[in-house]
């Protein structure tokens, strides 16, 4: 029996995967690549070991479907593994690099911690990312989750496996570490 | 080459391995396995925790430990010394294999550690000291020390509750003599010498049989008397217990460490009640009169 894959939803592709379409897993690919890889690029900064890592991701995940109950949410479980990966290569990768933010990106942290009057917009991008990369991973991969890649909750929830009401906690105190970093850097820059 | 601008090949490559076989999906049965060993693992380690948990209550309850507490400070050397401190660490040790395996499974997902710690503390303290209220630990005790059933396996943790102590003693009398007193212990006789007691004993008023708690100096085969107190009730059931059931039920036992106990025969009292009548209450009649030497 013909199924088209775009009506089906994730868990119920994970279904067919496992006991009747392998070539289905195609689909997963499609969907979550481009989303893992701008969720990844956080923690990845090289793009071929960001690719090495998606891949890892991808397998692992094919590997392990069985192991995933369709009765909770797939996106979160993907997620929750490529969150693992991110952290074994920051762990193997211990050198400090700067994230790199697109312009919908910084605009989304500018707009959010209301920063007030005062800063040159052209470096605050720079500035941003600069401060986001100086964050602890502990606060900074919920303000990812978050902000960039519009988790609720709930799912960063399920993802990073704290209760809901700790993510509330990181992202706030997150936001107000991330904004103080940004006044710091401010007060530290050379006058022109 | 920039190999992130190509999505389709990440695609393909994995679809390539997939289709190939190279890559496999793992068994179902594999995660049943790895779940059912992870939950019974769990299941298990509660289970001790509760046990040791209970066994310490059990422990303090019915040895001399808590009794050397009623010395005030001057028993706190004996109760140090008395404390199980093997079982308690060996319930800390499951406590924590506790915590630690529930962060593994989903009984913990997305729930605050501190709160299921928290919860299993309180489930472990209860369900250990509702425990404590049955026969369990006595029958496990039994089991130990007569060297049948499966209790022999908390020999271990429980012989100290029957040790020898260099600060403290408790037994029941089996003699008075003037300025003595002869105990029975679980390890055998032991000899007393209230020479140096600090508060007045009536030797008048004790009688034979009765239960004694003392705190006090080794000195080789002499226990050296600082305070000394009757005690009634049902208290120290383990040691009542390795005075009068073990022995006779285990003729293993008694198996006396060297030079601190003996059990004197006939001959043997009648030579230290000789020594003692004509030098007091030494050392010297023991070396003397030791039935080995």
């Amino acid at each position: 029996m013909y199924m088209d894959p775009l009506k089906l939803s994730d868990e119920q592709i994970v279904e067919v995967v496992r006991v009747e379409d392998k070539g289905l897993y195609s689909e997963i690919i499609k969907r979550y690549q481009n989303k893992l890889s701008h969720y990844l690029r956080k923690f990845v900064y090289n793009p071929d070991e960001l690719e090495d890592v998606l891949q890892v991701v991808f397998i692992k995940t094919y590997k392990n479907l069985f192991s995933f109950n369709t009765h909770k949410k797939f996106s979160s479980w993907i997620y929750k593994i490529a969150h693992n990966e991110a952290i074994n290569h920051i762990k193997k990768n211990s050198t400090n690099h700067q994230i790199s933010l697109d312009k919908v990106e910084y605009q989304i942290i500018d707009k959010n911690i209301d920063l007030g009057e005062g800063f040159d917009q052209i470096l605050l991008k720079e500035q941003i990312e600069n401060s986001l990369s100086q964050l602890k991973l502990k606060y900074r991969e919920p303000l990812i989750l978050f902000f960039f890649e519009q988790k609720s909750y709930g799912e960063i929830s399920d993802i990073l496996r704290i209760s809901r009401n700790t993510v509330g906690t990181l992202i706030s105190r997150g936001k107000k570490m991330l904004k103080e970093k940004l006044i710091i850097n401010k007060s530290y820059e050379p006058k022109q | 080459m920039n190999r992130s601008n190509n999505p389709m090949k990440l695609e393909k490559r994995v679809m390539s391995e997939i289709k190939s076989g190279r890559i496999k999906l793992r068994s179902k049965y594999i995660f049943w396995a790895k779940k059912l060993g992870l939950n019974s693992a769990l299941s298990l380690s509660i289970v001790l925790a509760i046990l040791f948990f209970n066994l310490v209550l059990f422990y303090m309850k019915s040895t001399d430990n808590l009794g050397y507490l009623s010395f005030g400070k001057n028993g706190l050397l004996a109760f140090l010394e008395s404390f199980p401190y093997l079982l308690v660490i060996v319930f800390l040790f499951f406590l924590l294999i506790t915590g630690y395996l529930i962060t593994k499974t989903d009984w913990s997902y997305k729930k605050p550690f501190k709160y299921i710690a928290l919860t299993l503390l309180i489930i472990v303290l209860l369900v250990g000291s509702a425990l404590a209220s049955t026969n369990l630990s006595q029958r496990i005790e039994e089991q130990a020390f007569i060297n049948k059933g499966p209790g022999l396996f908390f020999k271990p943790f429980l012989r100290s509750g029957m040790g020898l102590r260099n600060s403290g003693l408790v037994g029941e009398i089996d003699e008075i003599g003037k300025n003595y007193l002869i105990i029975d212990t679980p390890k055998g006789k032991q000899y007393l010498d209230l020479s140096q007691l600090q508060t007045e004993l009536i030797l008048s008023e004790i009688e034979k049989g009765q239960l004694v708690v003392a705190i006090g100096e080794r000195k080789d085969d002499i226990f050296v008397v600082n305070e000394i107190r009757l005690k009634g009730g049902n208290g120290f059931s383990m040691i009542r217990r390795g005075i009068h059931i073990y022995p006779e039920r285990n003729p293993r036992f008694l198996h006396m460490p060297k030079n601190h106990f003996f059990r004197p025969n006939e001959e043997v009292k009648k030579c230290l009640d000789d020594c003692i009548e004509d030098n007091g209450f030494d050392q010297s009649c023991f070396e003397k009169c030791r039935p080995m030497k």
